[in-house]
């Protein structure tokens, strides 16, 4: 069974981009999934843990604005079930109380600032996942 | 009120009325008892009736009963004797019509059934057997059969029987029995209609008789068909049944035609009958009610007839004395020729002759006294007549002397003995007495006016006066008090009595002097008004054509100050260019007969300068009210007013001309301001795209890399097959990139791909995720033979980062797209148009490009419904101006609901305008605010957030626009409408 990484965003091309980036750093080794909002992201964690891959999830990957449920909300519901999982912030706006609302209550690993480059991203989640499996 | 009065009232009237009521009372009181009677009546009478029917019934019966009381004793009785028998019956008892006896065959002397009969037949008696006579018929006799079958006596209810000569019959019978077996039947027939005369029921009583059988059937009624019929009386329409079982033997009932009936209802003990007796209520009561009334009336014109006797004889007794109080009240008044006429013998006529005897005495004791008087009046009035002459002489002249307003007083030498009231008040005296002690120095201040001493002038004029009979002169005097005040002073002289006498009449000039001098000063005061406000006033003679004028208009018009000014002059001087209107003018005013006012330039005579006048006129009224022809008026130089209105207008434009502009620089900083909001959300919406950009650019770069390093070794392993498939891989996954899956739909068919895949290859790791994103996921079938092979990774590997690479260059071209119509969005917001002319332009593009630069916003918690009408035509507008106003209504629209909640947008056509509404869910505009929304400046916002210059400006754009604005609002849905006239035309181009 392989580890899973979830990104999350509204915009279908930033999820795309994201998915190929994250796949030609991490390989197969991983399996990718994308939701496009809060609500998805719960959605599809749920079918995981029903069939029995919820502990596989290592990596969330999470837009901050979004229709609906923020980034940080978000994180902070996930981090309450699974308090392991690495979790990014993405965002465009600098909205400082979220941020900080993320890094108190969901162990925000990192939030990275629109448009990210490719190598911050990858060095970020490798980093992590170093620490992760150690 | 007279003796006579008296005793009409309080005697004969009221005796009249008591006779009257207790008349009345009796009236009603026999009425009742009498109706009372009348049924007393009625009810005997039925008793009688009925007791007599009941009588003849049981006599017959009796009759039957010892008949049947025999045969059951003998049995042999022979036939011979039983007809004797029979006989006997019937001949004895005058009520039973006919007789019969029915044996039972068994018993009978004959050995069958055998029915001996008798009856009446006219006088005499016929006998047959009742049986073999009916042999037809089967017997079916009631007076049988019903006796027979119930074995004891009775009264049957009547029949008709055709074999007893057809009448109305009833029938006692009576059982017999021979050893306890019955045997037959004794019976007696009684004749209804002979029954009835046989009680004694005749006449009109036979006409109001029912009888009424146990059965309810009629017996008899005069009416009906009788016997057989079943009671349906006619004259009996309430149930009769009803009637019968009452107790009471009177009643009263409604017939059918609506008359009371009163209805006596006896019973018949024998036969269990009603007898029934009724009688018409009205019919009774109204032939009652009339005997008593012919009683009441003979009463009632007895009292009469008495009343008028005694008021006759009264009359008869009471009229002398009147006439006699008459008479005494006219001589108590002084009417002394009365004549009283009686001829009366009786102590009234003997009072009526004395008394007429003192009136004639009292008549010649009072002439005697009135020819004294009348000579005594003579005289009086002679003496009265001589005196009232006089004495209207001397008040004429008092009245002259006192009611004067100038001040006479008489002197004699230098000293005063008279003088009217006035002159007492002109000098402030106490009284006259005052004056008679003072001299007329004393009455002036030591020097006169001019200059001479009072004492030496004063004795100059009345020295004058006295010589010539009179002096007239001014004076100046001195009251009392010190005042000192100018006065005419008229001296007359005249003899009076061989004395010398002067009179003074002096008058106050205090008064006059005072009007000279006000008059005077007016005078001044309006010429000095002239010449400092350069208003002239002018009196023109129409007639002569000559004006006279103060010196302020000579100046203003420049003349010579010894020129005559006319109507000629003054119209030279008129400007040429204004000549023709005043001329207009004033002939317009002067044939109406009007006031008028007339501004206009002249050219001053001295040095011919234009100056500005303003002129009044209008015509003098005469004393009558009519108008002269003078026409008065004024003349102003305007000249300094009219330059300083010039200025003023000049002022004006340039400061309309200035807020124009400054109105318009604050609409572009709105602009701005607006656009200021929305450059953080702008920015992160070109951020999205650039971010895309440039990371599908980096994964092409390195896609290519990695491409051109497997791609030459790998295709020299393919087969010409394998060749084949990997390009038809390839295209599927360059065709498909067209359609865009969302993230759970792909997740899906990757897992759908997945389950398929596993049927053929056992290690597909990332297989299934790969072709998904290469957007492959069924029809596997072409591509297996190159999944199942041992480098199948790689191969697919390849296949997918050439996909990547197609599909990076089409996330290059979204995002560009994207960004480039932000751009373009922001370009035509800030734009300007300068031309300030409408151009052709689309309503929707306009909200759409607004839309676009606030999709960050719309895209969190708003819900966006567009309802555009498709076809609404292209118009001409100022496009620029109304994306302001789309921008606007929606910022306000967002900040209302907090960017969260229900925004629609509407677009639609309505006759000549096409109606453009934003609706939001917020909270509303308060309804005190409504008045005031587009007021400059207005705003509801915290300070620094919003200029309070939005929707004015909208308004502004609006009415530009030729077009409207309309608001409703209440918390949760508030809708701002534009509706902008359809132009299709466009100005001129």
């Amino acid at each position: 069974m392989k580890l899973i990484m979830i990104c999350v965003d509204d915009e279908k091309v930033i999820l795309d981009s994201l998915k190929a980036q994250l796949k030609s750093a991490f390989g197969n080794i991983y399996s990718y999934e994308l939701a496009e909002n809060g609500d998805d992201a719960l959605e599809l964690i749920e079918e995981l843990e029903e069939s029995g891959q919820a502990d596989n999830i290592v990596v969330i990957v999470s837009d901050w604005l979004m229709p609906g449920m923020k980034g940080d909300e978000l994180l902070i519901r996930i981090h309450q079930r699974f308090p392991r999982v690495i979790k990014l912030l993405l965002t465009g706006q600098a909205d400082e109380v979220a941020i900080q609302r993320a890094i108190s209550q969901a162990n925000l690993h990192k939030c990275l600032r629109k448009p990210w480059s490719e190598e911050e991203l990858v060095n970020c989640i490798r980093s992590a996942l170093d620490e992760y499996h150690s | 009120m007279t003796v006579k009065f008296k005793i009409f009232f309080l005697v004969l009237v009221p005796i009249f009325f008591l006779f009257g009521i207790i008349t009345l009372y009796s009236y009603q009181q026999s009425t009742v008892y009498l109706s009372y009677q009348a049924k007393e009546g009625l009810t005997h009478k039925a008793y009688h009736y009925a007791d007599r029917i009941d009588a003849l019934l049981n006599q017959a019966s009796v009759v039957a009963t010892t008949t049947a009381q025999f045969l059951s004793l003998h049995h042999d009785v022979s036939k011979t004797e039983l007809y004797a028998m029979l006989k006997a019956n019937v001949q004895d008892n005058s009520a039973i019509y006919g007789a019969s006896i029915a044996f039972e065959a068994k018993y009978s002397p004959t050995g069958k059934r055998f029915t001996p009969s008798v009856y009446r037949d006219s006088s005499a008696l016929k006998s047959w057997d009742k049986a073999q006579n009916d042999q037809t018929k089967s017997i079916q006799w009631q007076w049988y059969n019903t006796v027979r079958q119930l074995q004891r006596a009775l009264w049957t209810e009547p029949y008709i029987d055709d074999s007893f000569k057809a009448v109305h019959l009833i029938s006692f019978s009576i059982p017999f029995y021979n050893q306890q077996q019955f045997a037959g039947v004794a019976s007696v027939h009684l004749n209804l209609d002979q029954l009835l005369s046989l009680a004694g029921i005749q006449g009109e009583d036979s006409q109001q008789i029912l009888l009424i059988s146990p059965q309810n059937r009629l017996i008899f009624h005069h009416h009906s068909e009788r016997i057989t019929q079943p009671v349906v009386a006619a004259d009996l329409p309430i149930s009769l049944k009803s009637l019968l079982s009452q107790s009471k033997s009177l009643q009263e009932f409604h017939a059918a035609n609506g008359s009371v009936k009163w209805l006596a209802n006896i019973p018949i003990e024998s036969t269990n009958w009603h007898f029934l007796l009724q009688l018409d209520k009205k019919t009774t009561v109204k032939q009652l009610n009339q005997t008593v009334t012919y009683i009441a009336v003979i009463v009632l014109s007895g009292l009469m007839l008495a009343t008028l006797t005694a008021a006759w004889v009264i009359n008869r007794i009471v009229n002398p004395i009147a006439q006699l109080s008459k008479a005494t009240a006219e001589v108590s008044e002084g009417h002394l020729d009365v004549h009283i006429l009686t001829k009366n013998k009786d102590e009234i006529g003997q009072l009526a002759q004395h008394f007429s005897m003192m009136v004639k005495r009292i008549q010649e004791r009072e002439q005697a006294l009135k020819n004294i008087n009348r000579e005594l009046e003579a005289h009086v009035s002679q003496r009265t007549l001589a005196l009232e002459q006089s004495r209207a002489n001397e008040e004429k002249f008092v009245a002259i002397f006192e009611g004067s307003n100038d001040a006479i007083s008489l002197l004699e030498g230098q000293k005063f003995f008279d003088c009217n009231h006035r002159t007492v008040e002109m000098f402030g005296l106490e009284n006259k007495n005052e004056l008679f002690n003072l001299h007329p120095i004393d009455l002036s201040p030591p020097v006169q006016s001019d200059g001479r001493p009072s004492s030496l002038a004063a004795s100059e004029y009345i020295a004058r006066a006295l010589e010539k009979g009179k002096a007239h002169f001014e004076w100046l005097h001195c009251r009392r008090n010190g005042d000192i005040f100018p006065a005419e002073i008229l001296l007359s002289a005249f003899d009076y009595h061989g004395k010398k006498i002067l009179q003074a009449t002096i008058r106050d000039l205090t008064e006059r002097k005072q009007n000279e001098r006000r008059l005077m000063r007016s005078e001044y005061l309006l010429k000095l008004a002239q010449e400092s406000s350069k208003v002239g006033f002018y009196v023109i003679n129409l007639e002569t054509g000559i004006c006279e004028n103060s010196n302020t208009i000579t100046r203003i018009l420049g003349i010579e100050e010894t020129q005559q000014l006319t109507v000629a002059i003054w119209s030279e001087l008129i400007h040429p260019e204004d000549k023709q209107m005043v001329i207009e003018d004033y002939h317009q005013s002067t044939e109406n007969k009007q006031t008028f006012n007339m501004e206009y330039r002249i050219i001053r005579a001295n040095d011919q300068e234009i100056r500005w006048v303003e002129v009044y006129g209008g015509f003098e009224q005469t004393a009558d009210g009519q108008q002269s022809h003078y026409l008065l008026g004024t003349l102003q130089d305007i000249s300094e007013r009219k330059e300083i209105e010039r200025k003023l207008q000049g002022l004006n434009q340039d400061l309309a001309l200035r807020i124009q502009q400054r109105t318009e620089e604050l609409v572009q900083a709105e602009k701005m301001a607006s656009l200021g909001q929305l450059i953080t959300g702008i920015a992160h919406e070109i951020n999205t795209p650039l971010g895309a950009i440039s990371s599908a650019a980096n994964n092409m770069r390195y896609y290519l890399t990695e491409s051109l390093t497997f791609m030459p070794r790998l295709f020299q392993s393919f087969s010409a097959q394998e060749c084949e498939e990997f390009l038809i891989l390839l295209h599927r996954s360059l065709d498909k990139n067209l359609r865009i899956l969302s993230a759970k739909d792909q997740r899906q068919n990757r897992l759908n791909l997945e389950q398929v895949l596993s049927n053929y290859i056992e290690d597909m790791d990332g297989i299934a995720d790969t072709l998904v994103d290469m957007g492959i996921y069924d029809e596997i079938d072409d591509i297996l033979p190159l999944l199942q092979r041992q480098d199948s990774t790689e191969v697919l590997d390849l296949a997918y980062k050439l996909s990547e690479m197609n599909k990076g260059t089409q996330t290059i071209n979204t995002a560009a797209e994207r960004a480039s119509k932000i751009v373009l969005a922001l370009k035509s917001y800030a734009h300007r148009d300068v031309s300030g002319k409408k151009t052709k332009a689309n309503l929707i593009d306009g909200i759409e490009t607004v839309l676009t630069l606030y999709q960050r916003q719309l895209k969190q918690d708003i819900e966006l419904h567009k309802n555009y009408d498709e076809t609404l035509p292209i118009i001409y507008c100022y496009p620029d101006e109304l994306t302001q106003v789309w921008t606007n209504l929606i910022h306000n629209a967002l900040q209302a609901m907090d960017n969260k909640g229900f925004l629609s947008i509407g677009a639609k056509r309505e006759a000549q305008f096409i109606r453009i509404s934003i609706q939001d869910s917020g909270k509303g505009i308060a309804p005190e605010h409504m008045s005031k929304i587009f007021d400059a400046f207005f705003t509801t916002k915290a300070a620094g957030v919003g200029s309070g210059l939005g929707l004015h400006i909208i308004k502004k754009i609006v009415n530009k626009h030729e077009g409207k604005i309309e608001v409703s609002s209440q918390p949760g849905c508030t809708v701002f409408s534009v509706l902008l006239p359809i132009d299709i035309v466009g100005e001129q181009e």
